[in-house]
Parts: structure tokens; C-alpha cells; sequence
């Protein structure tokens, strides 16, 4: 557990420079956001100023996840760390990011609700559908997706280190011919209106958090079983 | 101590046979020389012990236990390599932090001492380090890790003669104080020839050599005198090279000569030489080859 803890310092030792960029791309996009609607004036729109700008935050994590593995992975091998611990520590870093990211900006909400969203109606930290009022709930509806991104990012970023860029483009190439199949499937048997009815009947809570959460896991699992086998 | 065993060890990507059947040991407190030409199979071999790569078969045994993925064996042993890759954020410091909470055995004042012998930039990144400062970073890392196992796996790339100098004198000071095994995989052998005690030689994926230093320096040896005489000096022995320069022969014989026998050779106006340990390497790495 020690030489994990250890391990994560690969990580955290740069983390101006991992925390800079999703939160300086998010605020641009704040900004931008801010400025559009100050200009267009209070349109009194029902619902407010809705923006999709903090999606920008979730892309920008997703690339750092697999940087983490990506261009630290050959030098932690090289340090002696065994591929197990340097995953397992990366993964602690994701969690705790997550979680970290997600409280902060659970406190950009109340901020925005408290400020009738920055004096301009915006809504960017309270995304509807996502708005939860469960103060815990509503930081794990931000910190799930967090994982979600990237334990796909670092799942993806494994199969390169592993196989390459071929390796990297197969795996994507067989999860577009699964999915492509799984929709001729749907579509052949009927059974989009049953998947729609089953969507509909889901908590918010299962959307937002429980399903993410578990692709979230398998992704992680899967990360570690591809990257235990790959070499320098 | 045997610290690392490794016995009909075989590695092969494709077709290609890097590894071809090694077996040898590496014992405690020993500067070995693992030398051989450019895709003999060095660095196969050393990725193999540091559990970077697998092995396709035979058995390998690192502090006793199997190196791949194996968190305790593999704490114990450092290894430096021409070829790290250093994430892009990193900076010289970060690297040497992180060394430092990796390596159990890190000494925080030599790396700082060899750091400012290399005149190594501390907040530099380290993707803008020059050829020849990024071995300077890798050889401080591992000097300084002071690893019970450490390889060098042609850390002087770049380096220039004094900055390979103070490598060596660091080293050899160092191992005097703190014995460890050293495993240095090199091409300049003559620069290297006093420090090491024992030879590895590889040669297309196998182990044609595996000797003390002082047992190959008195083993291979040049003879240079009358044709005639040399021919008879040579009668019965291994010769790897012979060279004619009008009635002289140099012949480079393989074999030991006793006191007896270099009273002879005196007599016969032959000088007996002993190699430079770069000769006695090239010497029997192409003989094999000629063999072959």
C-alpha cells in the first residue's frame, strides 16, 4: 500500500500542471458563456440560460487520464514500479479527482443559485436534469461521470500502451462493430420502444450515477487486466 | 550471494531470436561488463531480469523470486537505460524526487553532489535536456539509488570524456563504500576495462562469453615476432587473428603460457602481450562468427 501511495506521487508531482488545463478550458468556456448572455440581455428565457459548458471540463479530464497513462506508464516501469501498483495508484489519483473536481464545483452551484446565476440567468454549474438537491447526491452526479470519462480514457490509453496504435484502433473498431450489431439487433427485434420504456422507468440517481458508475468499474477492471501484460 | 539466476533463458519477438538459450549468474557485489555488438541482446536481457518484458522460456530467478511483476524483488534493483522516456511535465526535480521515494536506499547528498557535478539544470524540463544531460540525470538517478542491483544500460550516450570520467570515478568511489552489483552494458570497453571484474559477452542472442576479467586478460595474448618462430610458438593453440607485416607475424593465440613457455617465446625473439580486454572481446566475438 506504501509503495502505491508512493506511486501516486508519479502523478500528483505535476499537478499545476494536470489541474491547470480542465479548469482553465472550463473557464473559458465560463467566460464566453458569461459574455454571450450579458450581451444578449435578459431574454427572461423559462429556465434560464442553459449551457453545455461544463462538458468541457469532463473532455479535458479525460485526456488527462490517458496522459497519466500513457507518458508515465514507461517511466514508472522504468523506476522499478510494477504495472499493478502504477495502476492501482493511477486509478487512486482518478477517484480522488473526481471526487475533489466534483466539490468543487457542487460549490460553483451553490455560488450560481445563490448569485441568480452570476447576474446574468446562467445556468452553467446547474445543468438541468442534473440538478439535484441532495447536497451529497448532487456531488456525486458530478463526480460519477468524472470516473466514467476517465476509466474509459485510461482503459483506451491501456490498449495503446499494450498494442500500439493498432491495438488502440482495434479496440475501438470492435466496440463500433458491437455496438452497430447490438442496434441492427434492437432495431430487428423491435425493441427500442421496450428500452425507451426502461430508460423512463430509471431514478435519476441509477442514470446519472449507478449505471455510469458500474461501466465505470468495468472499464477500470478492464484497465488493469490489459495493462498487467504490457511491456516497455 | 546470488542475486540473479538465469538458466536456458530464451526471448523471441516473432521470429526473431533476441535471447537464444542463456544461462549464467550474477553474484553479490560484482561490477560485470555486459558487452556485445548492437543487437546482441543486452538490453533484452536486462528488460528480462527488471521484469520490463517476459520471457518466452526458460527460467530466471532475481533475489530468488520471479522479477515480472514482482513489487519486493524489484524495489532492490535500479535500472538505467539510453532509451527512459520521461513524461513531458516533468522537470529535472521532479525526477529526483520521485527517486528519492522510490529507491529504499536513496542518498539524497550524493545525488545532490552529482547533480552539481554534471552542472544538471535542477528546474529544467527534462524534455529539454540535451542528449548528454539526459545520461547525466539517468546516471545520478542511478548512482544515487545506491540499488542492491543496478543496471547501466549504455548511460553514457552523449556524455562527454570528462563527464564519462567522472561517471566511472563516481561509480568505482561509490561501490568501494557501498558494494553492490553492477551490471554496466557498454560499447567502450577499453574505457571501462578497469572497472569491471567480470564479463558477459552476448553475441546474436547467446552467451559466448561469461569470464573473471583478469582470467580473459592473461587468456588471450599477442605474439609478434619471426613468422617461424611465432608459427612454432603457436603449434597446438587457438589462434583468432594473424597479421603479416614482411617476415614479423602478429598472431593474437588463445591459451595461457607458463613460465616455461615464455622463456621460450623469449628465446625465439617473440614478444608476448597480453590484449587490451576491447581486443580479446573483438578477438573472440569474431572468431565465433567466423566459425559459425
Amino acid at each position: 500500500m506504501n509503495r502505491i501511495l508512493d506511486a501516486t506521487r508519479l502523478h500528483t508531482i505535476v499537478w499545476k500542471q494536470t489541474m491547470l488545463w480542465p479548469w482553465a478550458i472550463m473557464g473559458i468556456s465560463f467566460v464566453v458563456n458569461i459574455l454571450i448572455f450579458a450581451s444578449i440581455g435578459d431574454a427572461g428565457r423559462p429556465g434560464g440560460n442553459t449551457t453545455g459548458g461544463l462538458a468541457s471540463i469532463y473532455s479535458v479530464v479525460a485526456i488527462v487520464g490517458a496522459i497519466a497513462i500513457n507518458q508515465v506508464f514507461p517511466f514508472a516501469l522504468g523506476m522499478g514500479i510494477t504495472r499493478r501498483t502504477f495502476y492501482l495508484a493511477t486509478a487512486l489519483v482518478m477517484v480522488f479527482q473526481a471526487f475533489a473536481y466534483a466539490i468543487v464545483l457542487y460549490l460553483l452551484k451553490l455560488l450560481e443559485g445563490a448569485t441568480d446565476g452570476f447576474g446574468v440567468d446562467l445556468r452553467f454549474f446547474r445543468v438541468p436534469f442534473v440538478d439535484v438537491h441532495n447536497g451529497f447526491l448532487q456531488i456525486l452526479v458530478f463526480a460519477v461521470p468524472f470516473l466514467f470519462v476517465s476509466f474509459l480514457a485510461i482503459f483506451a490509453a491501456t490498449t495503446i500502451v499494450r498494442w500500439g496504435a493498432n491495438g488502440f484502433f482495434a479496440a475501438g473498431a470492435a466496440a463500433l462493430l458491437l455496438v452497430g450489431l447490438l442496434a441492427a439487433l434492437i432495431t430487428w427485434q423491435d425493441w427500442w420502444l421496450a428500452i425507451w420504456h426502461w430508460l423512463s422507468d430509471q431514478t435519476p440517481t441509477s442514470l446519472l450515477v449507478g449505471w455510469p458508475a458500474l461501466v465505470a468499474g468495468i472499464a477500470a477492471v478492464g484497465g488493469l487486466v490489459v495493462i498487467r501484460r504490457a511491456n516497455a | 550471494m546470488t542475486v540473479v539466476t538465469a538458466s536456458g533463458l530464451t526471448k523471441r519477438y516473432g521470429d526473431v531470436t533476441a535471447l537464444d538459450d542463456v544461462s549464467f549468474t550474477l553474484t553479490e557485489n560484482v561490477i560485470y561488463g555486459l558487452l556485445g555488438r548492437n543487437g546482441a541482446g543486452k538490453t533484452t536481457l536486462m528488460q528480462l531480469i527488471t521484469g520490463q518484458n517476459a520471457a518466452t522460456s526458460g527460467e530466471l530467478r532475481l533475489f530468488g523470486e520471479h522479477p515480472y511483476e514482482n513489487e519486493r524483488a524489484l524495489s532492490h534493483v535500479a535500472f538505467v537505460k539510453e532509451s527512459q522516456k520521461y513524461p513531458q511535465a516533468y522537470k529535472v526535480w521532479h525526477v529526483l524526487s520521485l527517486a528519492s521515494h522510490l529507491f529504499p536506499n536513496w542518498d539524497r547528498d550524493f545525488a545532490e553532489s552529482l547533480v552539481d557535478e554534471f552542472k544538471l539544470p535542477r528546474k529544467r524540463d527534462v524534455r529539454k535536456l540535451s542528449r548528454g544531460m539526459l545520461s547525466a540525470l539517468g546516471v545520478t538517478v542511478g548512482l544515487a539509488a545506491r540499488a542492491p542491483l543496478t543496471f547501466f544500460d549504455e548511460p553514457y550516450l552523449g556524455l562527454d570524456a570528462v563527464a564519462r570520467q567522472l561517471f566511472y570515478d563516481r561509480l568505482l568511489a561509490d561501490y568501494a563504500e557501498h558494494p553492490r552489483t553492477v551490471v554496466l552494458s557498454t560499447h567502450l570497453i577499453d574505457e571501462v576495462a578497469d572497472l569491471i571484474e567480470h564479463v558477459l559477452l552476448l553475441d546474436g542472442g547467446k552467451l559466448v562469453l561469461d569470464a573473471d576479467t583478469e582470467e580473459l586478460r592473461g587468456e588471450v595474448m599477442d605474439a609478434t615476432g619471426p613468422a617461424a618462430a611465432v608459427q612454432d610458438l603457436a603449434e597446438g593453440r587457438d589462434v583468432l587473428h594473424r597479421q603479416r607485416l614482411g617476415g614479423t607475424v602478429r598472431a593474437t593465440i588463445r591459451g595461457t603460457f607458463d613460465n616455461a613457455e615464455r622463456l621460450r617465446a623469449k628465446k625465439l625473439g617473440v614478444d608476448l602481450e597480453p590484449v587490451s580486454l576491447q581486443q580479446a572481446v573483438v578477438r573472440l566475438t569474431m572468431e565465433r562468427n567466423a566459425a559459425r
